[in-house]
């Protein structure tokens, strides 16, 4: 065998690993001052409310892909937003993701994180946080696992 | 003000979300009453919990890239826990009030500069949810974190518009 067929050989035998894919959910959640909060979000709830300072949360979609590795995914949120994904690896039980939260082609937050495999991360988009007004919040709620 | 009213508001009051005079309103009363006191104390000693977490978390941190930050932050470190020994005469109240601050301060540090160096945790000592963020760009960001689980969140002050 020459040395590039075992190269090719190689490459081929470990495309398998390299392409093993990341499990991601998307949940876009409605936050709001009153009413009721769908049950999909009890265990969340408390948290989103200490951290999102609303108190009503209502699931508005939910999307979960395996996404592979080094290949960026997008998606789609209420409002005309978007959610731009880029599995960059796995390091000591994190999982290294860079994140952008786009409104249209504009950029709100673009991010490199070590989000914990099978942790959740969340990112809000809202007039001041706590006791917003009018339309209330949204919640993007990422979580990701190998 | 009534307990209940203190067991309503003590969210907000850990939070320092409430305005002055009924956050005053609130420490008035749990300086008189022993079990608001303790509930108090309670949140307090989470709070120092949480404290251990992140001195422990801060043991693990690669400081060689980000020292000159590091250092400005163990100065204040220092005259936080300065005024935390200043605090111990006063009523629990207070001292539970003023430890609750410093730790909220830790926890909640306000928007992170844009292409900050990466602070590396060790994986051992990660909650279930936490997040280290290596780098992050945008404007008008906050970064929240929840101690318990480790959630993190980064909110934008934006207008949502419709969120159909």
């Amino acid at each position: 065998m020459t040395a590039a067929g075992a190269l090719f050989g190689a490459a081929f035998l470990l495309m398998p690993v390299a392409a093993a894919a990341l499990d991601v959910q998307v949940i876009s959640v409605h936050a709001s001052e009153s009413g009721p909060t769908d049950a999909a979000l009890d265990t969340l709830r408390p948290r989103l409310r200490r951290l999102a300072g609303y108190r009503a949360f209502r699931v508005v979609r939910t999307e979960r892909r395996q996404c592979a590795w080094h290949s960026p995914e997008e998606f789609t949120l209420p409002g005309g937003r978007s959610l731009q994904l880029l599995p960059r690896g796995m390091e000591q039980q994190a999982v290294l993701i860079q994140v952008r939260l786009l409104a249209g082609r504009h950029r709100l937050v673009d991010t490199n994180v070590r989000l914990r495999n099978r942790g959740t991360m969340l990112f809000g988009v809202g007039q001041a946080g706590r006791g917003g007004e009018g339309d209330g919040a949204l919640i993007v709620v990422l979580r990701a696992e190998e | 003000m009534t307990c209940g009213d203190v067991e309503r508001l003590l969210d907000a009051f850990i939070d320092r979300e409430l305005p002055t005079p009924m956050l005053l309103e609130v420490a008035r009363h749990a300086s008189a009453c022993a079990p608001c006191d303790g509930t108090v104390r309670q949140f307090a000693a989470l709070g120092d919990l949480v404290g251990q977490v992140v001195a422990e978390d801060a043991a693990a941190l690669d400081l060689g890239p980000v020292w000159p930050a590091v250092a400005r932050n163990i100065e204040r470190t220092t005259r936080r826990r300065r005024w935390a020994q200043r605090l111990r005469t006063a009523p629990a109240w207070g001292v539970a009030a003023a430890a609750l601050a410093a730790s909220a301060v830790l926890w909640f540090g306000g928007a992170q500069p844009p292409d900050r160096p990466a602070v590396r945790v060790a994986a051992a000592h990660m909650r279930p949810d936490q997040a280290v963020i290596d780098r992050l760009a945008g404007k008008h960001i906050t970064v929240r974190s929840e101690p318990k689980a480790g959630t993190t969140m980064i909110w934008v002050n934006y207008p949502v518009g419709s969120p159909r």
